[in-house]
């Protein structure tokens, strides 16, 4: 019975292999180093600087804080300068849609006329760019000759039916083309 | 501690621990949380060569298990004004130093380099290696290195979290109550993952069991 005992005792165990595990023990040395360098990293962690993120934001803040009131200046600047120009050619919004059609409807007419009805014009107009013709005579000099056109296609339009959004072009004038 | 009879060496004496040195520990808090930054200094010295020991034992390797222990007490330095006393310091940095060991272990995943502490002199003349020496019939000193690798290479083949409480509760000497807190289980858990994992290492290790 004692020599039964005797074995058991001497029976060894997990936990007493896992207690060896305790003896595995740094050196003097090692804590000497341990210590310096915590000491270092925590410092370190004091005074840590910011993630790169944070300081290109940071760096960017001040660059954006000027331009952006720079452009707040011109926005508002722009603003009051080409803003009453619109004020009275700007169509409602609502009606956009019909003043296009309005405008498609609406387009240049288009009159064709014939060379010989041209020599015609010398005597009624004038020449002033405020008119609505072209002024002068065609004559037969070499640069006429060469690019003698068959007729004038000469057509009006008027300002009013040129919608584009919610603007409209100012003004009347002659559109003139040729027609080789 | 529950465990005090089969731990020879325990590291916290229960009462002293859960009366004494954990008012103690909440002393020396508050006075780094009150701006006196050397005070923890004292926290290090006292816990370091546990939380190594955790670390070391759940890595295999020295180096790594150095700088898992630093970054153990920066974790816990830069936290510790959130530190409200709610548990003890010690279940708190075992915490901070078993959960930043978890997700060091999971990232290394496959990698693996084994580094060894030596082993002290006093436990290779122990009554225990005297009865393996005289089982094996094998040379004390070839004994202990070879002996010192199959323990490693049984814990590392064990899960991190089964791992853990065989570290905790058979090296480190703690309670299951205290690894529960720690790794944030119930005890029926702790016990249950302990009871696993000594079956594991007593069939990797059967030739050094009786």
């Amino acid at each position: 019975m004692a020599d039964t005992n005797n074995a058991h005792e001497k029976e060894v165990k997990v936990e007493d292999l896992l207690r060896l595990k305790r003896a595995e023990r740094p050196s003097e040395a090692f804590w000497n180093t341990f210590d310096r360098e915590l000491h270092q990293r925590m410092l370190q962690t004091l005074v840590k600087k910011d993630p790169w993120y944070v300081q290109v934001l940071h760096g960017i803040s001040g660059r954006i804080a000027q331009t952006a009131a720079v452009g707040a200046a011109a926005a508002f600047l722009a603003i009051m300068v080409v803003r009453p120009a619109f004020v009275n050619t700007t169509a409602p919004s609502s009606k956009g849609a019909q003043f296009t059609q309005e405008a498609v409807a609406s387009a240049p007419q288009v009159v064709e006329v014939a060379m010989s009805d041209l020599e015609d014009l010398d005597s009624i107009l004038t020449p002033d760019y405020q008119i609505e013709a072209i002024s002068g005579s065609i004559t037969d000099s070499g640069y006429a000759n060469e690019y003698a056109p068959d007729s004038f296609e000469v057509a009006s339009y008027d300002s009013e039916v040129y919608v584009m959004d919610a603007a409209a072009f100012a003004g009347t004038g002659l559109a003139v083309t040729f027609v080789y | 501690m529950a465990n005090s009879g089969s731990v020879t060496k325990s590291i916290f004496p229960a009462q002293e621990k859960t009366l004494t040195e954990r008012d103690f520990d909440w002393a020396v808090v508050q006075k780094v949380q009150a701006g006196n930054v050397g005070a923890f200094d004292r926290l290090v010295q006292k816990y370091r060569e546990h939380i190594f020991s955790v670390i070391y034992n759940m890595t295999s390797n020295r180096e790594d298990a150095s700088d898992l222990t630093q970054e153990t007490f920066i974790k816990a330095f830069q936290a510790i004004a959130r530190f409200k006393g709610k548990s003890s310091f010690f279940t708190w940095i075992y915490r901070i130093a078993i959960n930043h060991t978890m997700t060091f272990l999971k990232k290394r995943n496959r990698r693996r380099f084994i580094s060894y502490e030596k082993i002290d002199e006093e436990v290779s003349n122990s009554e225990i290696f005297e009865r393996l020496t005289a089982k094996n019939r094998s040379e004390k000193g070839a004994l202990v290195s070879e002996l010192q690798e199959k323990l490693n290479d049984a814990l590392q083949k064990l899960s991190p979290k089964h791992r853990s409480v065989v570290i905790l509760h058979e090296i480190e000497g703690l309670e299951h109550a205290e690894i529960a807190e720690i790794t944030k289980t119930s005890t029926g858990t702790v016990r249950s993952r302990l009871h696993y994992a000594k079956q594991q290492l007593q069939s990797y290790l059967q030739d050094y069991i009786a």
